[in-house]
């Protein structure tokens, strides 16, 4: 015990220590971005593969669509229940507490494990710029100095840490407006893009634009991770709808460029097993200001992905404890930083760990599945939070049009999302099934019992509709 | 020694130093606070 509770205990008054309120909506569009935009640099050209290049495409736009009502869902619901956690915490409130634990459990494992996907990435990058000049470079050890340092800086403070996000993120979009006006021939010069030699019809028909819907998911995979920046923002009302939205409508424009540019240069037999399309479109092209340019913004996409990363488990890992679902021990906040700094310290050795299994399909994956069933819980999620908080009762910050148009479109995009994922990765999607079914019941015997049920609830709500 | 293996030994050694650094600094706050201010933060309290 230190000056701070003699003191305390002096007054007679209880100190309180919380997360600090800092952000703006720049931060939380450079959060949400910042974890996706990765997704456009590599992984979303797998969908080519499964569907040829137009079923690339429509999966691209149907799958924006169910990531619109997701943000459009997330921006009402955070922008009123405007805690650390994010969905987690919106299903402690509106759902109950074995629902709150598994999409708790949801965003710490998918964003831990893209966070260790990420510096796989920033290692393997490293590697082949070694292999160039004729080195081999080990990737481990910059694989934890990327989230050694990363972690470092969340440590340190999320204003520091988002504001570092916002630059290398803006950066990483802006080079792919450099990519697609270069190709275009709109900054200059001629069009070098060859649509009308390189797309095709459909290479498998209607099943393989079904089976696309999985890796259409990269172009926005995370984008909901801004809702766990609501406890650190100035106004949640104001802060989370316009970076949530705003940063959906970046992210429409970057993967419809990435689309455009990456189909019109490279045949869609090879776009669909590429590693780094955008940076192989900027190497076809023979300009070498693009080419550095696109690795650079490769670099620093991995590099803002992971950190946006970190911060959002640390954020629901620390909501969890902090309601102890999870170890009280994890709830702590700095007193000095005001961040959850046990909860960063405990993922890094997770994230290590995921990425030292070298297993980037299966991490990626397992990741991408945990998301999809966060997305699930959204859809019914937002009819119980109308039905208990009609309009009028309780003050929001944004309210979704056309409800409940959205969270049944949400519902039938997951479902036929399953079922193209099932297509592929059966295996894998029962066994994350499995998982979940064994830790909830874990949960419910073992863990339930130190929740105290009435300290979870400290939001000054009204009394729901009907209790 | 060529400048590659260099980078890597390098990189293992600011891994453990940040790591180090995040380590003592947590077992610093946990000596010189209190456990119920360090977990006393709430849900929508300011």
């Amino acid at each position: 015990m230190g000056t701070t509770t003699a003191a305390t205990a002096a007054s007679g008054k209880r100190e309180k220590i919380a997360l600090l309120k800092v952000l703006g909506p720049v931060h939380v569009w450079a959060l949400g971005v910042g974890i996706v935009l990765v997704g456009e640099y590599m992984g979303w050209n797998f969908s080519v593969a499964k569907g040829g290049a137009y079923g690339a495409l429509i999966a691209c736009w149907v799958i924006g669509l169910l990531y619109t009502c997701v943000a459009m869902i997330d921006s009402e619901v955070t922008s009123t229940v405007a805690a650390a956690g994010g969905q987690y915490t919106q299903a402690k409130h509106i759902i109950g507490p074995l629902m709150a634990f598994n999409v708790g459990l949801y965003l710490v494992m998918a964003y831990t494990m893209l966070e260790a996907a990420d510096a796989l990435v920033v290692g393997d990058l490293l590697k082949a710029v070694a292999a160039q000049y004729g080195a081999e470079l080990d990737p481990r050890p910059f694989v934890v100095l990327t989230i050694a340092l990363l972690a470092w800086l969340n440590y340190r403070g999320v204003f520091m840490t988002l504001t570092v996000n916002f630059v290398i993120t803006a950066f990483a979009f802006v080079a792919i407006v450099v990519l697609f006006l270069g190709a275009t021939g709109i900054g200059g010069g001629g069009s070098v893009l060859l649509h009308r030699e390189l797309l095709v019809d459909l290479p498998y028909g209607w099943i393989g634009v079904l089976a696309a819907l999985q890796f259409g998911m990269w172009y926005y995979l995370g984008i909901e991770g801004t809702c766990q920046a609501a406890e650190e923002v100035r106004s949640a009302g104001r802060s989370i709808p316009l970076g949530t939205m705003g940063g959906m409508m970046t992210l429409l424009i970057a993967a419809s460029l990435t689309w455009y540019v990456c189909s019109g240069l490279i045949p869609w037999e090879y776009l669909g097993q590429a590693t780094t399309p955008l940076y192989d479109a900027a190497r076809l092209m023979g300009s070498t200001e693009l080419e550095v340019l696109l690795f650079i913004g490769t670099l620093f996409a991995a590099v803002a992905s992971a950190n946006g990363c970190i911060n959002d488990a640390s954020r629901a890992w620390f909501s969890m404890a902090r309601d102890r679902y999870m170890p009280h021990w994890f709830g702590a906040v700095h007193p000095r930083y005001r961040t959850p700094y046990r909860a960063i310290l405990f993922l890094i050795p997770i994230a290590v760990s995921f990425a030292f299994t070298g297993l980037l399909d299966q991490v990626i994956t397992f990741s991408i599945l945990s998301g999809l069933l966060g997305y699930t819980f959204m859809s019914f999620n937002i009819v119980r939070f109308r039905r208990l908080w009609p309009l009028g009762s309780i003050e929001r910050g944004y309210v979704h049009p056309y409800h409940p148009l959205p969270c049944i479109v949400l519902g039938l995009l997951c479902a036929a999302t399953y079922f193209a994922t099932y297509l592929g990765y059966g295996t894998s999607l029962l066994s994350i099934m499995a998982f979940y079914i064994l830790v909830s019941i874990w949960f419910v015997l073992r863990r339930y019992r130190y929740v105290k049920r009435g300290e979870q609830f400290t939001m000054p709500w009204p009394r729901p509709k009907g209790y | 020694m060529d400048i590659w293996t260099a980078l890597e030994y390098a990189a293992w050694a600011l891994s453990f130093v940040l790591i180090g650094w995040m380590l003592v600094d947590a077992r610093f706050v946990s000596t010189t606070y209190g456990e119920d201010f360090l977990l006393s933060s709430r849900e929508g309290e300011e």
